[in-house]
């Protein structure tokens, strides 16, 4: 079948700046055609054709697709920031409050600690303590391995803690210094 | 199947039709360029990188000669090796030190190219950019519209209440 031939008038075939409109990768000839199944030859004067031919050039981080944005998310050095993109615009929300990517931030930026036995700090493990208080560790229950993680994580940090915990409430102790069994904080928190 | 090759060198060309060439070893750093020569074997032709200009193709290449003597990083990424979650090595600093629209094609290359330290490299960077920053300012450093109505960011906020430390 043969490709549309559409015309556009040389008039529109600039941008503002002076750089060719050919050049960008949205220019319409760039784009996929139509699919009219006929030639279409769009005149100058025809009504139809488009008044502007203004190519909106995105901010180099908004040509990220999304797996990069996640990628530099659960890159970030702690919580505070990871949860600041979920304020930055509609798309970096979108990943942020993806599971995947909350359970991402967890394992990338916790886990190394507990693996290499440096110490994790009391507001660290709050931090978690929340985490799982607020989603449950039943949200966490998959087949995948990064959950089977992530839930291995949440039950590993919350018992061994009890010197660093001064400063917590009542119910954080109780869990962090392991008074309450697996079972219990399950049920507590799930 | 495709004998293993002893070629030197290969010629990698851009998007914009340069061909660069490098050796073989270097070229290897990506994994696509790797999977390709071992499935192909001899490649006299130039390999096209379609999705990179010759600008940020050299850059990548740079990258890849200074790492290339690095071991290859281990699969399981929970290694006890792994360094903290920010840290990034004094010259990779340096040559991230670029302008935003060098960084995120720097990441969008080794994205395309399967360089993962590379890849990893370049997240951090924009990560520590993120470092401390208010969501506000996050917007003003990469000159992002706020596409939130005051009523949405104030259902965020609430949302995310639980994760401040009180």
């Amino acid at each position: 079948m043969p490709s549309p031939n559409i015309h556009i008038p040389p008039s529109q075939a600039r941008h503002d700046n002076g750089k060719k409109a050919e050049d960008s990768p949205l220019h319409p000839s760039k784009l996929p055609a139509p699919d009219t199944g006929t030639n279409v030859t769009v005149s100058g004067e025809a009504s139809y054709a488009p008044k502007s031919r203004y190519i909106f050039r995105p901010q180099p981080i908004e040509r990220l697709p999304k797996e990069l944005l996640h990628e530099i998310a659960i890159r970030t050095c702690v919580p505070k920031d990871f949860f600041a993109l979920a304020l930055v615009n509609k798309r970096f929300r979108s990943i942020i409050e993806t599971l995947y990517t909350r359970a991402s931030f967890l394992k990338k930026r916790f886990l190394p600690l507990r693996m290499n036995g440096k110490a994790v700090y009391a507001g660290e493990i709050r931090f978690l303590y929340r985490y799982f208080c607020h989603f449950g560790l039943t949200t966490l229950y998959s087949s995948s391995k990064l959950h089977a993680e992530v839930e291995s994580l949440a039950r590993r940090t919350l018992r061994p803690y009890s010197g660093i915990c001064g400063e917590w409430t009542k119910r954080e102790k109780s869990c962090v210094s392991g008074k309450l069994t697996e079972g219990e904080l399950e049920k507590e928190v799930g | 199947m495709a004998t293993p090759s002893t070629q030197a060198t290969v010629k990698l060309q851009s998007n914009d039709n340069v061909v660069i060439e490098v050796e073989r070893a270097i070229a290897e750093r990506s994994v696509l360029i790797k999977n390709m020569l071992e499935d192909c074997g001899e490649v006299t032709d130039a390999i096209p990188i379609s999705n990179v200009n010759e600008s940020i193709l050299r850059k990548v290449i740079e990258w890849c000669e200074h790492h290339k003597n690095d071991p290859v990083a281990a699969e399981n990424e929970n290694d006890d090796s792994r360094k903290k979650t920010t840290d990034i090595d004094e010259w990779d600093q340096k040559f991230m030190n670029v302008d935003q629209e060098m960084l995120f094609e720097i990441i969008l290359a080794a994205n395309f190219l399967d360089i993962k330290p590379l890849l990893d490299t370049g997240c951090k960077t924009v990560a520590n950019m993120i470092k401390g920053k208010s969501p506000e300012e996050i917007r003003k450093l990469f000159n992002i519209q706020n596409d939130f109505t005051p009523e949405e960011e104030e259902q965020i906020r609430r949302e995310n209440e639980w994760a401040e430390d009180r």
